[in-house]
């Protein structure tokens, strides 16, 4: 008897399994990211993929509205934003009470409760030697007593973690109120980073090898799986106590807008269960998933294929037949070269070294990367600082990141690089033969063409470069260290202020964000000046100083701002591309039903 | 009637019995396959040199047409590609940023103005149609096929010999030897393959710098034990024969015995062999250089060209990936029927 009863059970479990009803349920997203992730651990990552992952698993205390253009600062886990106190000096944030980090074999059992004390760690973890953080520069400098720290920490090698400081000053359970060494009207922004969000330092603790695959926060999302470099898996935190979609800052004539308030009307968020992303870094097979609905979106539509989707810049029938959404994104992103000044041939200050580079920037066939690589899907960057950002000078334009090879091959001959051994290729002012070798993401297309480009456009003046494909990952670790001499790269805003990619250039952030390891006694003064001071005339004349100076000394090939286009089918709701926040699940809604109908269909 | 019967031998011709390569050579003369395979074989051996002397295809890196620009026979075809690029971008009309005051170029201004008019300006234009259509950058894919194929064929080739040789070698060693040689060489080769293939060369790939010379030892390094097995049975079988017992007996030394004794009878294998790792090898460079372990960007392989097309296949440009597809299809099977018809040929008991 009692055997019969469990096949009926058993019978009974398996036809809830098939029953169609039942599984409909499950809200599901999946996508591709165009590169593989590093890891999530907040402090140390640096990739806008692995950071993108980490805005779903923790919260900032400030984040950016949804809908809001252009883009507006809301409180997340803090009750406000504050006003700057002190004349700039010192921000206050009151944590909302109740807040629960996502259950970790780490918290014993209990529920965990976010804290003043989270945040007061996990930003002196960015100073922490052991953690050599990318973003260290974000707290230098900054804080009062935190240098001091940190100084310390460089001879004991860890940092002290305990020993309140006056830069952070925890007044209670919920209050924690900064002070700055100098008045800073961005630093609410850099506190509403996805990379400046708080971690549970029991967990830190727990797990002190492996940080990078641990991530435990009080986003809306946990980290349910994650095969390294081809699989992450996110599915609903139970502990996070969701919010509904604020529509104060929408523009109601917008349809994205529009359609996305429709959609959430009167949801919790998050909506989804469960999202799966596949890092494909190869345009084909990652364009070829969302064509065969394997994927129900794809961002940053790979430039190759951009006559199949816009033909004539409108959305392909065959596409449109589908009811297939195109967002396109102007985004506030600037891609370039850099040059690693520290280099003995490409590096260097003095008029010769300046005038190689110079040359080489000249000689550079940009008109062909933005029209045949990119499809003429990107604007020529005339500065680092993008379109969107407050500090973008529309009206500064300058010669000398124009493709123009006789001025090349002319400052090349005024400074002695000649071919003086005669086989075809220029040498050094001293008579050496010198190669540059160029290093670029390895498994894409588009990253060989603009490599090729390169090496022919040089070859064109008679400079040889070689070059080198490597792994991403391996790419951003040899920037950083300065083992490269050329190499690609591209940064996008982390809050909507041209001092974010001014900072790029900075001398004092060598061995962080400054690959070109660019130091400019100029440079750096205007920066530090520039922070001082609010947005209006006189930061902006600052600012324009700062472009000049990276003009004249080209440590950069500046390349393109990138307008990307993002495809959504339509049973994904209430999509809005956000330029500053990589991901936005935690307010897509999916239309179960047409999609199992449409992936059904396609199998 | 008695007939007297008389030895009507017919007079024996001072007959010169013909040796092993003749007979195989008219045996391949014989066989129509075969010499089809073998002219196109020669045919594409002597592209391959043309091109590497610079007889041919010697500006195969001139941009000659618009982007995609079409094959001439579909010269009517609406190439979207191209019609963007002639639309071209937004340039900036705002006045020009004077740097003189910071810039360390700035003495030199006018001097550098004038040189740089100096230096003339060619515009070439692009032609809309060419042969058998063009890449994104507008080169000629007919000329890229040529070129490409000096570097598949070359390291195909020099791949195979290497490779022939060092398995050739380390056979003979194991197979003539025998003993604790012949235990150390099988280890070694155990351990080389239990590892699979695919895996091996990207192994080394990893390791070493990029470039041509490297696929070559790559290749090399990773393909002899197929022929290091099959040299090694021939040379116990080989070892035993009365005629190196006799080469033996009028003093003929070890390494003479083994490479001027045994050698050409086993070099039917040997030449079987080589040929059908050359063919393996034109494959293998294609699959390095799609997977981006290949070439460099300043050079053209038909991998590369193969790994190019993937993308423009999705929008239609399919030219480029026949080109490549097609000159490699018919290299391989040309090789491999050749292989067959000298296998044929090459053994002895098929008299």
């Amino acid at each position: 008897m009692k055997r019969l009863r469990l096949a009926v059970l058993a019978l009974a479990a398996c036809l809830a399994v098939a029953h169609p009803a039942l599984a409909a349920e499950k809200k599901v997203i999946r996508m591709a990211f165009r590169t593989a992730e590093t890891g999530f651990d907040p402090q140390k990552i640096f990739d806008r993929y692995s950071v993108g992952i980490c805005e779903n698993l923790f919260e900032p205390l400030l984040t950016y509205d949804y809908l809001a253009r252009p883009v507006k600062l809301v409180p997340l886990v803090a009750e406000a934003v504050p006003q700057p106190e002190e004349g700039g000096t010192r921000y206050t944030f009151r944590i909302r009470p109740g807040i629960l980090f996502a259950d970790d074999p780490a918290f014993k059992g209990k529920k965990r409760e976010l804290t003043a004390q989270d945040f007061a760690y996990s930003i002196r973890r960015f100073r922490d030697p052991k953690l050599a953080s990318p973003y260290e520069w974000l707290f230098e400098n900054k804080l009062v007593g935190l240098d001091e720290l940190a100084v310390k920490a460089k001879k004991t090698g860890t940092l002290d973690m305990d020993t309140p400081i006056p830069g952070i000053e925890v007044r209670d359970r919920y209050t924690i109120s900064f002070k700055l060494v100098e008045p800073d009207f961005n630093f609410a922004y850099s506190l509403a980073m996805p990379n400046v969000v708080p971690v549970a330092r029991e967990v830190v603790e727990a797990y002190p090898d492996d940080t990078m695959g641990h991530p435990v926060g009080t986003g809306p999302f946990v980290l349910k799986e994650w095969v390294r470099r081809s699989k992450i898996v996110l599915e609903r935190n139970p502990n996070h106590r969701g919010y509904e979609l604020d529509t104060r800052y929408a523009d109601p004539s917008d349809p994205w807008d529009k359609a996305a308030i429709e959609a959430l009307r009167g949801k919790r968020l998050p909506v989804l269960d469960r999202v799966e992303i596949y890092p494909i870094e190869e345009e084909q097979p990652r364009y070829l998933a969302f064509l065969n609905r394997e994927h129900d979106l794809i961002d940053e539509t790979p430039f190759e294929f951009i006559e199949q989707i816009l033909p004539n810049g409108k959305l392909a029938p065959a596409l449109a037949k589908q009811g297939v959404h195109v967002f396109r994104e102007e985004a506030p992103e600037t891609t370039y070269d850099v040059f690693n000044t520290e280099d003995p041939v490409v590096g260097g200050y003095t008029a010769e070294k300046v005038a190689l580079r110079r040359a080489m920037v000249l000689a550079h066939d940009r008109p062909q990367e933005v029209n045949i690589v990119r499809k003429g899907q990107g604007m020529p960057a005339e500065t680092p600082v993008p379109p969107g950002i407050v500090g973008f000078d529309p009206a500064f334009h300058s010669p000398q990141q124009e493709y123009d090879p006789p001025r090349a091959k002319a400052l090349l001959d005024m400074y002695g690089y000649v071919d003086k051994d005669g086989d075809g290729w220029r040498d050094l002012p001293d008579g050496k033969p010198f190669t540059i070798t160029y290093k670029y993401n390895a498994r894409t297309q588009e990253q060989r063409q603009i490599a090729e480009l390169w090496s022919k456009s040089m070859a064109a003046i008679g400079i040889r470069v070689e070059a080198a494909a490597v792994q991403f990952a391996d790419l951003l670790q040899d920037k950083r260290v300065g083992k490269f001499q050329m190499a690609s790269s591209a940064w996008t805003a982390d809050y909507p202020d041209a001092q974010n990619f001014l900072q790029l250039l900075y001398g004092p952030n060598t061995g962080q964000s400054n690959e070109a390891r660019f130091k400019l006694p100029e440079y750096d003064k205007a920066y530090e000046k520039s922070q001082r001071f609010p947005d209006g005339a006189e930061r902006s004349l600052l600012y324009r100083e700062m472009n000049r100076l990276i003009l004249a000394y080209a440590p950069w090939r500046l390349g393109v701002h990138r307008v990307f286009n993002h495809l959504q089918y339509p049973w994904v709701k209430a999509y809005k591309k956000h330029p500053i926040l990589y991901t936005n699940f935690k307010y897509l809604d999916v239309d179960v039903a047409a999609q199992q109908a449409a992936q059904g269909a396609s199998r | 009637m008695s007939a007297v019967l008389t030895e009507n031998t017919p007079p024996r011709a001072p007959q010169e019995s013909p040796g092993l390569w003749t007979l195989a050579w008219r045996r391949l003369l014989q066989d129509r396959v075969g010499m089809v395979a073998l002219a196109v074989v020669i045919l594409f051996i002597a592209m391959m040199l043309a091109s590497f002397t610079g007889l041919i295809a010697r500006d195969w890196s001139k941009e000659s047409g618009v982007s995609y620009a079409n094959p001439a026979f579909l010269a009517g075809q609406e190439n979207l590609e191209a019609k963007a690029v002639a639309a071209g971008g937004a340039v900036s009309k705002a006045a020009p940023v004077d740097l003189s005051d910071v810039d360390p170029l700035a003495p030199r201004y006018k001097e550098w103005e004038e040189r740089a008019a100096k230096i003339a300006v060619t515009e070439t234009k692009r032609a809309e149609t060419l042969a058998f259509g063009g890449d994104k950058w507008g080169r000629d894919v007919l000329l890229k096929v040529i070129k490409g194929s000096e570097v598949s064929i070359f390291v195909g080739l020099v791949a195979a010999v290497l490779a022939t040789i060092i398995g050739t070698f380390l056979g003979a060693m194991a197979g003539y030897w025998g003993g604790k040689t012949n235990d150390f060489l099988e280890w070694f080769y155990n351990i080389f393959t239990s590892i699979p293939y695919i895996l091996l060369i990207l192994a080394f790939a990893a390791v070493f710098k990029k470039g041509l010379d490297t696929i070559i030892v790559i290749l090399a390094l990773t393909g002899w034990t197929g022929i290091y097995r099959l040299v090694r049975a021939e040379y116990i079988k080989h070892s035993a024969r009365e005629y190196v017992k006799a080469a033996q007996a009028i003093g003929a030394s070890h390494m003479s015995r083994m490479f001027i004794h045994i050698l050409p009878n086993a070099s039917h294998v040997i030449l079987v062999q080589l040929s059908q790792h050359v063919v393996s090898f034109i494959k293998a460079e294609v699959i390095l250089s799609f997977l981006g372990l290949g070439v460099p960007v300043d050079m053209v392989s038909w991998g590369t060209m193969l790994a190019e097309a993937q993308n423009e296949l999705v929008i239609g440009k399919w030219w480029q990936l026949f080109a490549a597809g097609a000159s490699m299809a018919l290299l391989v099977t040309a090789f491999s029927l050749l292989t067959d018809s000298l296998r044929d040929a090459l053994d002895p008991k098929l008299k």
